[in-house]
């Protein structure tokens, strides 16, 4: 990938090809995780599905669709930002073939991943409190 | 922690340190890195960032109509992620609004229309 900017919302539902130029979808989503104070972009979420999920209605919507229409327009892909080429934002470029890329919701939790809790504070246990006591 | 970035920061209004509303993210900038995964750098806020998404005809008209009337179009701010406190329903951040162009729209209503009608 080449150094420079690039501008999330005209990025945002730009058709997206891969490697042979077969279309994968609309880029919909982009996933950063928050690393050492910076969100480092994670993966690029391309298709029908993804749009869906961007509308907030991840497990309720990728059920409605298998329900309505199968796997005719349950598509939804999950692009590794290392294989994603944005030299040229009007028109972004996969760089493996289409079939090589997951879908999302393959891997549990995928496209819906809930925020990790904050870690709650265990309470201390009674022998603890105990020896607290004596000492 | 994770962000998707359309869903929880894009269009979303942005609070400062007050709390004040200063706008809502108009877009959002990468930065590309050699070899290295991309990074949510900055976000932005202004008429003529929110014009350029409208593209084609009407956004060339909607970013000529702000650069000949300034108070509309007003400039652009730009803030880093860093000083990003809360994403959400609302984003906030660490910073005072009011001397940044995202408030200079309201500022001029507020002086030359709201302050002359009476009992306001």
């Amino acid at each position: 990938m080449d150094a420079g900017e690039c501008r999330v919302e005209l990025l945002i539902g730009r058709r997206v090809a891969d490697a042979s130029g077969e279309v994968v979808g609309r880029l919909e989503e982009i996933v950063a995780d928050y690393i050492d104070g910076e969100y480092v972009v994670r993966e690029f979420h391309v298709g029908a599905y993804a749009a869906l999920e961007r509308l907030g209605t991840g497990m309720l919507g990728r059920g409605l669709l298998r329900l309505i229409g199968g796997d005719r327009i349950y598509t939804g892909y999950i692009v590794p930002w290392r294989h994603m080429d944005l030299s040229d934002p009007e028109r972004p470029r996969v760089t493996v073939a289409k079939a090589e890329l997951p879908r999302i919701g393959e891997r549990p939790n995928d496209g819906s991943r809930p925020r990790p809790a904050p870690a709650q504070r265990s309470r201390p246990s009674a022998t603890k409190l105990r020896t607290g006591s004596e000492s | 922690m994770e962000l998707r970035i359309v869903h929880d920061l894009l269009d979303k209004v942005v609070l400062d340190e007050g709390r004040r509303n200063i706008g809502r993210v108009d877009g959002v900038v990468l930065e590309l890195r050699r070899g290295a995964a991309p990074v949510v750098s900055a976000f932005e806020i202004g008429g003529r960032v929110w014009a350029r998404r409208l593209g084609g005809r009407i956004g060339r008209w909607a970013v000529a109509l702000g650069a000949r009337w300034p108070a509309l179009g007003n400039g652009v701010t730009r803030f880093a992620m860093r000083d990003v406190r809360t994403t959400g329903i609302t984003v906030s951040v660490k910073c005072d609004g009011r001397p940044t162009p995202a408030l200079a729209w309201e500022n001029w209503l507020r002086e030359h229309v709201i302050s002359r009608i009476p009992g306001a």
